[in-house]
C-alpha cells in the first residue's frame, strides 16, 4: 500500500509558494523598470546618477565612522570583560526602529540646530543605526573564537593588544566581514531614517560637498514610487529598484567571496595546527 | 515628554482620537495598528516560513540545500522598498479587487509586511531546523514512524527553540519596519476594528508627522512618546530572546 505523504505535501505546497512569492518580488522590480534602466544613467528626469552617487559617498562615509569604533566596542567587551550593560543597549538599539533614529536627529541636527538637510545629517543618522548593530553583531562572532588560543598568546607572553591583533582578529576576521556586510546593505536600503535627515532631493550638479542634499536609491524609489507625477513614474522606480537591488547583490557577493577567500585561508593555519617545524 | 504631564497619562495612551490641531492626542490608532499589521505579517511568515525552513532543510535534496539557503539570506538582506514598492503594486489591486475598500489598508500591511520578514523567519528556522541530529530522526524511522511522524513529532519540536527565536526577530523586525509599511498602509490615524480600510502604525505615524509638527509642540512630543513606546516594544521583545536562550 502506497503511504500518504499529506503533511509532506502541504509543507512543499507552502514553501513552493513562499518561494514564488519572493521571486516574483524581484522579478516585478525588474520587468518594470528595464524599459527605464538606460534613462537611469543619461541625463534627464529619470537619470539615477545623483542618487547612486549620494548612496555611494553616505554608506561609505557611515562604514568609515562606525565599523572600527563598533569593533573596538565588542572587543572591550568581549576580551577586556566591558560590563554587561554595553552589550545589551547595543543589542537594544541595533533592533531599535530607523524611524526614531531619523525623529531623534530631524529634533536635534535639523531643527535645533539649522543643519541642512544634506548628506552630512544622512551620514549621522546612518552611522547611528550601524554602530550598535556592528557592536551587537561582531560580539558573538568575537566569542566563537576558541579561549585557549586566547590563552596560548597570552602564556607565551602576548599582551592582550597583541592578542586580539595577531589572534582574535585575524581568526574571527571571515564572521566580521559578514556582519559588516549584512550592515552596509541594512544601510544601502535604508529610508525611514533618512527621509528627513539627508532629505528628498539630490544635487542636480556633481558635488564632493557634505552640505549637498542627500537622497539615495532608497529615498528615490519611495518618492518617485509614491508621489511621483511622471508618466513614467511606475517605470522610473522601478528602475531605481533594479538598481538597487543589484547593489546589494554585488555587496552580498563579494563579501560572501571575500569570506570564502579568508575562510580558505584560515583553513590552511588550522590544517598545519599543532605541526613543529613549520 | 511634559504632553503626558499636560494632558494626562490616560488620555494620551489610552486615548482613540489623534487629532493634534484640537489637542487630542490619543495614541490608541497607531498602537492598535502596530500590533494588528504585526500579528498579520506573523502569521503569514510563519506559515511560508517554517515550510520553507523544514521543505529545505529535510524534504529538499542534499545538493539543492546550499544553493536554496543561500537563496533566502539573500533575500534577507532585500531593501524594504522594494517590498513596499511591490505591495504597492501588487497586494493593494489585489486587496481593493478581493476585499473592497481602497486597497490601502491594515491588511494590505500586515501582507506586505508578512512577506518582507519571510526571509529572516525561514533562514533562521532553517538553521534551528538543521540543527536537529539525524541520529534522532534515524531512530524515529527506524522504529517504523511514518516519515510525517517523524517531521511533525520529533524535527519540529525539537527544532521548536530556535523556531520561537527566529519568530521573535522576525517580530521585531515587522516593530521596526516603517517604509515598507508606509507604502501600503494608507495613513489614517484612525483606530478601526475592519482590516480592509487604510489605518496606521507606530511607525509611519512618527514619520508622516515628524516633519508636520514643530519640535517641542505637544503634538512634537507626542511623536517622542510614541518612540518610547516603540522602544518599550523593542526591548521587550528581546528580553524574550534572552529568557529563551541560557541566562549567561
Amino acid at each position: 500500500m502506497r503511504q500518504r505523504h499529506g503533511v509532506t505535501a502541504v509543507i512543499l505546497v507552502l514553501a513552493v509558494c513562499g518561494g514564488a512569492i519572493l521571486l516574483l518580488v524581484a522579478g516585478e522590480v525588474v520587468a518594470v523598470g528595464w524599459p527605464e534602466l538606460g534613462a537611469g544613467f543619461r541625463a534627464g528626469p529619470a537619470d539615477l546618477r545623483p542618487e547612486l552617487f549620494n548612496t555611494l559617498y553616505m554608506v561609505g562615509a557611515a562604514l568609515v565612522l562606525s565599523v572600527p569604533p563598533g569593533l573596538l566596542a565588542a572587543l572591550w567587551r568581549t576580551e577586556e570583560r566591558a560590563p554587561r550593560i554595553l552589550e545589551d543597549v547595543a543589542s537594544l538599539l541595533s533592533s531599535l526602529p530607523s524611524v526614531t533614529i531619523g525623529l531623534g536627529l530631524f529634533v536635534l541636527l535639523i531643527a535645533t540646530s539649522g543643519w541642512p538637510f544634506s548628506r552630512a545629517a544622512g551620514i549621522v543618522a546612518l552611522t547611528a543605526m550601524n554602530l550598535p548593530w556592528m557592536t551587537a553583531a561582531s560580539i558573538p562572532v568575537l566569542r566563537q573564537v576558541g579561549e585557549s588560543r586566547r590563552q596560548a598568546s597570552l602564556a607565551l607572553g602576548a599582551s592582550v593588544w597583541a592578542t586580539v591583533v595577531r589572534v582574535v582578529v585575524p581568526e574571527a576576521l571571515p564572521g566580521l566581514v559578514a556582519v559588516a556586510a549584512v550592515g552596509a546593505a541594512r544601510l544601502v536600503g535604508e529610508a525611514a531614517a533618512l527621509l528627513f535627515t539627508a532629505g528628498v532631493n539630490a544635487p542636480a550638479r556633481f558635488s564632493w560637498s557634505p552640505w549637498a542634499p542627500g537622497a539615495t536609491l532608497a529615498i528615490r524609489l519611495f518618492r518617485v514610487g509614491t508621489e511621483s507625477l511622471h508618466p513614467d513614474a511606475r517605470a522610473m522606480a522601478g528602475a531605481a529598484g533594479i538598481v538597487l537591488l543589484l547593489f546589494t547583490l554585488v555587496l552580498l557577493g563579494v563579501a560572501g567571496v571575500l569570506q570564502r577567500y579568508l575562510r580558505r585561508r584560515a583553513g590552511i593555519v588550522d590544517g598545519t595546527e599543532g605541526r613543529f617545524g613549520r | 515628554m511634559a504632553v503626558l504631564s499636560r494632558y494626562g497619562l490616560e488620555p494620551v495612551l489610552l486615548g482613540r482620537v489623534f487629532e493634534p490641531a484640537r489637542g487630542r492626542f490619543g495614541l490608541i490608532p497607531f498602537i492598535w495598528g502596530s500590533v494588528v499589521v504585526g500579528l498579520m505579517a506573523l502569521v503569514v511568515a510563519v506559515l511560508f516560513g517554517v515550510s520553507l525552513a523544514l521543505a529545505v532543510g529535510r524534504r529538499v535534496p542534499e545538493r539543492l540545500r546550499g544553493a536554496l539557503g543561500r537563496g533566502l539570506s539573500i533575500f534577507v538582506a532585500l531593501p524594504s522598498v522594494i517590498l513596499g514598492w511591490w505591495g504597492l503594486e501588487t497586494v493593494v489591486p489585489l486587496v481593493r479587487q478581493v476585499f473592497g475598500g481602497p486597497g490601502f489598508s491594515l491588511l494590505a500591511a500586515g501582507l506586505t509586511l508578512g512577506v518582507m520578514i519571510t526571509p529572516t523567519l525561514a533562514a533562521l528556522s532553517l538553521a534551528a531546523v538543521e540543527g536537529v541530529p539525524r541520529l534522532l530522526e534515524e531512530a524515529s524511522d527506524a522504529l517504523g514512524a511514518h516519515p510525517d511522524q517523524t517531521l511533525l513529532g520529533l524535527t519540529l519540536p525539537a527544532a521548536l527553540p530556535g523556531i520561537a527565536r527566529a519568530v521573535v526577530l522576525a517580530a521585531s523586525r515587522a516593530l521596526a519596519e516603517t517604509m515598507a509599511v508606509q507604502m501600503v498602509i494608507g495613513s489614517q490615524p484612525v483606530a478601526r476594528l475592519a482590516l480592509n480600510l487604510p489605518g496606521s502604525t507606530l511607525t509611519t505615524g512618527i514619520l508622516v508627522n515628524m516633519a508636520v509638527w514643530p519640535p517641542g509642540s505637544p503634538a512634537g512630543q507626542s511623536l517622542t512618546v510614541m518612540a518610547a513606546l516603540l522602544l518599550v516594544g523593542a526591548w521587550w521583545l528581546s528580553r524574550q530572546l534572552t529568557d529563551r536562550s541560557d541566562p549567561a
